[in-house]
């Protein structure tokens, strides 16, 4: 029975060939994304599976009152390990303690030595380490992190860095970091498959130096106060241990190291399961699991949109399935069969659609690849539990747009079948289902549009706003080191760029006006006598062209002056800050003394017109702009003439005079602008993720749109036939075919607006500065997709309106 | 077989009430081949639907084979159908997406026989309709009186006990139409009771019996043999 059911859905299918090609591509548009879709959030929930005893494993992080923080004090790892009971291995990592690191393999008779400036995934780490997360061992053991000046490496790096040799051969070999830290190969790992946040591939034993004179240089003051993001505490809890009980211990341990001198401070440890660290991304997470939860949403919509295509048509198309059904009722088919058939025919389309989506997933991911993590790759499409997906696919897909259309068809009776009496008028209970279907299909299909509308509007609002500064022609160059006046290396680079043709101005600073994340703290200002403290002051150390370079106004005193000699620092305000202490006019302000920052004790000397330090989800920031002090990793950023033909040769002699003092590192450098625009990377992805859902439901609605019309034209040959030989234009025509169709576009809109809107402003109260939700967008949207619908309906009915009509008359 | 007593059929919209059957009495006897003739509009096709159990009576009774059948749901309905009845229509009725030999299979595959006895059955009732050589083709290959003879093996490859013919020439030429009448003729002497509606006196000289009906009931009932 199975195959007579096939056999009749392949020859019905062969017979209307245009619906069946509009179900199966909407499907087809529908399944491709979501098997995307699905390679994505499988490739996120496939991050550290590996682990033994992986539901144990936890990092400690801290907790503080206003959220949390990957990092943590110094002071914590040694006193968890000695201090915890219920832990079975604990280990202690710094993940950036080597800033700009060169590695250096020296040579010997046959090899010379070698220079390597891009060294990626280099942490320090105790033996531990391996307890926890254990790698094959293809050379030496985890001991060797147990020693003074140990490296252990990865397969990868050793034919990186000792091409040529067997692992074996490599252990007692010489690595040397940033040219201090001479190391000895101790072990050689196998690089790992699986997937991991943890990918380290090379590891410098801790007690090199954190048990040398290095520590202090390298891993600062230890304090309890002090949290470092680089420092990580990885903890395997003993099986059938509590861990709020582990949780208990630590916070104890921080309580009794608070103690006293920092009773004002709020932060403690805390336990972060290893199966949360990917998604967690207020702490250092990948990807958050709302946002794959939204793409899972996105998936199912498209789905949905397709299943209605296929509802709308297959309801539509039951008259044309009457007379089978009648015939097969008549000849002993029950109800159950005849719900078995169509199901069975559903499934044939999925199946189809999906064969269809395979070959589509590849540009799918191609198109969504701002949107996809790097190591996803197209080939994974051909792995088993994809196939499974699929066929769970297959079948919801069957159910969500095979159940109603089969049980509309299973009702028919066929005493009425049988008479071609009228089954789908336009007042039948399925056909007002098929009105209610269409408009949800383009309220989907609306909303998304608006969306992008909005979401577009708003970074182009963002990106062309006055942010108080100039951002076009400026490069900015980070400096490797610490820049100690003008006649450190630092110094003469600024000079000898100021040399090259093409540049117009120099300024180094510790950061420019507006730059990604916080670099803000404590300031105290000394006023009438009183110490007041103003916290989240933001700062800069700049020098005195910065002003001029970026075009910051100074609204009130005098600018900066560098190596005045005083011990007393230049400082400007900006307004909000001058707001903030209370004036209202700059030479009030101006004078009074500040403590904090890179200096011990500064004065105001102007104040300069707003700017912003932040991206623009964020209110103007008080600011404090510090004279050149001493700056710790400084940035140069440099204006260039405004014709951008002069922008290459200047970057490549910034480059050659940056080799020339730096010969070991690697220059890097951005132009500010893009460093801004990168600020709004995730508003960026969200639109072109949007952009490409708005084009999906767009095309699979107005797909069904074209079904529906070309449907509707189909039954009514015979009396567009009549209406033309009594006169009726080609434009009446079409507007008699169409006009059932828009109304239901314009429904659409009424219904999605509102919806739209709601999305919209939850979205953009997320900026501090944001465009207005213009009533134009709502009707630009409208309008574009009426246009883009009456095309669709254009394109059938146009057909259908300049026929023969005698065609249509005589074919009765 | 088939004992009607006081049948009614009523059909509703929301203006007009429409009397399709009123008070009718018959009955057909097991072998009978019987004609109901009238006007358009006497209730012919609506009594035919009652007997091939298509639709339900408003009231009265239908005996088929000594069992009320009358309030039989749909589920009964279709049991009893593929079990004792085969339908002739006007206009074939065929399912174009089958070919001949599907089109005839139908029935038993509903039935639920077996591959081997069906491909068998069917290969013997084309065989007897003279339509063998078309077992592969599609409906819309064929003429109208080949079409027709298809229908009327799909109506007794299941060996039913009554075959109903709604006006089975209607859509065919005479010489076709004539062929089909034969068929039934001889499938009738074969032992099949036969009820056929028709608005054709040269066709309803075939069957042993004319009930004329009108306004919903039989007015005259002749017997031609």
């Amino acid at each position: 029975m199975i195959k007579n059911y096939f056999k009749t859905a392949l020859r019905f299918f062969w017979n209307n060939k245009a619906v069946t090609g509009i179900n199966i591509l909407g499907l087809a548009i529908g399944i491709s994304a979501a098997l995307v879709i699905f390679l994505i959030i499988r490739y996120d929930y496939s991050f550290d599976k590996w682990e033994p005893g992986r539901e144990r494993i936890y990092r400690v992080i801290t907790k503080l009152p206003d959220g949390s923080d990957a990092g943590l004090s110094l002071m914590a790892p040694p006193a968890i390990k000695a201090g915890v009971t219920g832990i079975e291995a604990v280990t202690h990592m710094e993940r950036y303690a080597f800033y700009k690191l060169t590695i250096t393999v020296p040579g010997d008779d046959k090899t010379p030595q070698r220079i390597f400036t891009k060294n990626d995934n280099v942490i320090l780490a105790d033996e531990n380490y391996f307890k926890i997360f254990p790698h094959q061992w293809l050379a030496g053991n985890a001991q060797a992190l147990a020693q003074l000046n140990q490296t252990v490496l990865t397969l990868s790096n050793a034919e990186k860095y000792f091409p040529g040799n067997d692992p074996g051969s490599i252990i007692g070999k010489k690595i040397v970091y940033n040219d201090s830290i001479v190391t000895t190969v101790g072990g050689v790992i196998a690089d790992l498959k699986e997937k991991t946040d943890f990918d380290n591939r090379m590891f410098v034993s801790f007690k090199t130096i954190a048990e040398t004179g290095l520590k202090k240089s390298f891993l600062g003051e230890p304090n309890w106060t002090n949290i470092n993001s680089g420092t990580q505490c990885i903890v395997l809890l003993k099986r059938g241990t509590d861990p709020a009980n582990i949780e208990a211990q630590i916070r104890n341990l921080y309580r009794a190291g608070l103690s006293g001198s920092h009773s004002r401070y709020k932060g403690y440890g805390g336990l972060q399961p290893l199966n949360d660290i990917h998604f967690n991304t207020a702490l250092d997470g990948k990807v958050s699991k709302n946002a794959l939860r939204n793409l899972a949403v996105l998936a199912l919509l498209l789905l949905l949109l397709a299943a209605i295509n296929f509802i709308n048509l297959s309801t539509a198309q039951s008259t044309l399935r009457g007379r089978e059904i009648g015939v097969r009722k008549t000849f002993g088919s029950g109800k159950k069969q005849i719900v078995y058939q169509f199901l069975a025919e559903t499934f044939l389309v999925s199946l189809l659609a999906s064969v269809l989506a395979l070959g589509f997933s590849p540009f799918l991911l191609y198109a969504f690849k701002e949107f996809i993590p790097k190591g996803l790759e197209a080939g994974e499409i051909l792995q088993g539990n994809v196939f499974v997906f699929l066929m769970v696919l297959i079948v919801v897909v069957t159910l969500l747009a095979g159940l109603y259309p089969s049980f509309i068809l299973s009702r028919f009776q066929p005493v009425v079948v049988l008479k071609n009496k009228v089954l789908s008028s336009g007042k039948s209970r399925s056909a007002v289902i098929r009105q209610v279907l269409t408009v949800a299909q383009f309220v989907i299909a609306l909303i998304f549009l608006v969306m992008v509308l909005v979401i577009s509007r708003q970074i182009y609002f963002i990106l062309n706003k006055d942010l108080g500064f100039k951002k076009e022609a400026i490069v900015s160059v980070p400096v490797p080191d610490v820049m100690l006046g003008k006649k450190s290396k630092s110094g003469v680079l600024v000079n000898e760029l100021k040399s090259i043709p093409g540049i117009r101005n120099v300024s180094v600073s510790t950061a420019l006006p507006t730059q990604d994340g916080r670099k803000s703290g404590r300031v105290f200002w000394y006023h009438k006598g009183e110490k007041r403290i103003l916290d989240d002051i933001h700062f800069r150390t700049i020098d005195e062209h910065y002003l001029d370079l970026f075009g910051i106004q100074l609204i009130g005193g005098n600018n900066i002056r560098v190596d005045t000699g005083s011990k007393i620092t230049d400082v400007l305000i900006n307004q909000t800050l001058l707001h903030q202490l209370g004036f209202q006019h700059p030479e009030n302000a101006i004078g009074q003394y500040m403590k904090g920052g890179p200096a011990d004790s500064a004065q105001i000397v102007g104040v300069v017109k707003d700017f912003t330090t932040m991206s623009l989800h964020n209110p103007v920031q008080p600011v404090l702009l510090f004279a050149n002090n001493q700056m710790f990793s400084p940035v140069i950023s440099v204006l260039l003439s405004p014709d951008p033909a002069s922008w290459k040769p200047a970057v490549a002699a910034m480059e050659q005079k940056f080799r020339a003092l730096y010969p070991d590192k690697e220059f890097e450098y951005s132009f500010f602008d893009e460093s801004i625009r990168s600020l709004y990377e995730t508003e960026q992805r969200i639109a072109m993720l949007l952009k490409w859902a708005a084009g999906l439901a767009i095309l699979i609605s107005c797909l069904g749109l074209l079904g529906l019309v070309s449907f509707m034209a189909n039954r009514r040959e015979k009396e567009i036939g009549i209406r033309k030989v009594l006169g009726a234009s080609v434009g009446q025509i079409i507007f008699l075919l169409s006009k059932s169709l828009l109304l239901l576009v314009m429904i659409a809109s009424a219904i999605a607006f509102p919806v739209a809107w709601y999305f919209s402003r939850k979205w953009l109260e997320d900026f501090a500065f944001r465009t207005n939700l213009s009533w134009w967008l709502f009707l630009a949207s409208a309008a574009g997709m009426l246009a883009i619908a009456l095309l669709v309906l254009c394109l059938r009915t146009f057909r259908t309106a300049t026929a023969n009509p005698v065609r249509a008359l005589r074919s009765e | 077989m088939i004992k009607i007593t006081n049948l009614e059929k009523i059909y509703r919209t929301e203006e007009v009430e429409t009397v399709a059957l009123n008070d009718l009495s018959f009955q057909v006897k097991e072998g009978e081949f019987v004609a109901v003739m009238g006007p358009s509009g006497c209730g012919k096709s609506t009594l035919l639907n009652i007997l091939g159990l298509l639709d339900d009576p408003d009231a009265g009774s239908f005996l088929f084979n000594g069992v009320e059948v009358a309030k039989f749901n749909e589920r009964k309905r279709a049991d009893m159908r593929k079990k004792n009845i085969g339908f002739v229509f006007q206009s074939f009725n065929l399912i174009d997406e089958l070919t001949v030999f599907e089109n005839v299979e139908l029935p038993l595959m509903y039935a639920g026989v077996k591959k081997s006895e069906r491909k068998a059955r069917v290969d013997e009732v084309l065989e007897k309709v003279q339509i063998m050589h078309r077992r592969n083709h599609f409906p819309q290959q064929l003429s109208g009186g080949q079409q027709q003879r298809v229908a009327v093996a799909r109506a007794v490859v299941n060996k039913p006990k009554l075959i109903l013919a709604d006006e089975p020439t209607g859509n065919l030429d005479s010489s076709n139409g004539n062929e089909v009448m034969q068929m039934l003729t001889d499938l009738n002497e074969a032992g099949t009771t036969i009820v056929m509606v028709t608005h054709s006196e040269h066709d309803a000289r075939y069957s042993h019996r004319i009930i004329r009906m009108l306004d919903g009931h039989t007015v005259t009932e002749n017997i031609l043999v």
